[in-house]
């Protein structure tokens, strides 16, 4: 029996994450798979937390759950809201980790562990959408990049920011 | 940072089955979010198809940092 309009409760946390449990736990899979596909060249420095990356897909939950019950119009987050929320969480809690910094290391390679979590953050966030890596330059994901690291960010101007990269890329106008 | 033990120590004494209930109830109207688990295969597809294009990008962006 439905319950009517009127009792709804209004959701804490704990029943977001009690009620998503399933997708949380697909998306976790999903983010530890694409990790080693992106990082496994250099998993003698770096490692994925498990349980920092189950902290930034609970959060992100909660968060975009906050955001649907705020936006009341709002049923479902679109892909460009995927991607923001999700590289908001992973940029903030950081769950790629450097494990050991010893041993001969080339320049390159320890570039690539200093910002394997803000690159990661970017694949993270890219793959929801409809862009090909071929189509973006390197000078836009440097640009991504450097102010996923150095400025303050939020999961609704990083929704923008997907928004425009994909109609960027599909040589739409934005 | 929220972790799962902190939120349900917390919430503990407001969940229930019925707020369970209300909130299943809520998910099924307002909370889908289209996202179905072929889609989160397609993802994982889509960022794996791709990843040796993306390490030969981050390789070639550091050596310009």
């Amino acid at each position: 029996m439905p319950i009517p309009k009127s009792d709804w409760v209004i959701p804490t946390p704990d029943d977001i994450i009690l009620c998503r449990k399933n997708d949380i736990a697909r998306r976790i899979h999903s983010l530890v798979k694409v990790y080693h596909k992106w990082f496994d060249e250099w998993k003698s420095w770096l490692f994925l937390s498990h349980h920092v990356l189950t902290s930034c897909i609970e959060s992100y939950y909660i968060d975009i759950e906050r955001l649907k019950g705020l936006h009341h119009n709002s049923k479902w987050a679109d892909s460009h809201k995927r991607a923001g929320f999700t590289m908001k969480w992973i940029s903030h809690l950081r769950p790629v980790q450097i494990t050991s910094y010893t041993g001969s290391i080339s320049t390159a390679d320890r570039k690539i562990i200093l910002t394997a979590n803000d690159f990661y953050v970017f694949w993270s966030g890219m793959s929801f959408l409809n862009v090909n890596s071929t189509q973006l330059t390197d000078d836009m994901i440097k640009n991504c990049v450097y102010s996923l690291r150095y400025r303050p960010i939020s999961g609704e101007l990083l929704s923008t920011q997907a928004y425009l990269i994909e109609c960027a890329a599909n040589g739409a106008m934005p | 940072m929220v972790t799962i033990e902190e939120l349900r120590e917390k919430y503990a004494d407001v969940i229930n089955d019925e707020a369970i209930r209300a909130v299943s109830t809520w998910t099924e109207k307002n909370f889908d979010d289209k996202f179905t688990p072929e889609d989160e295969e397609e993802y994982v597809q889509r960022a794996s198809v791709q990843s040796k294009e993306v390490v030969r990008m981050m390789k070639r962006i550091v050596s310009s940092i």
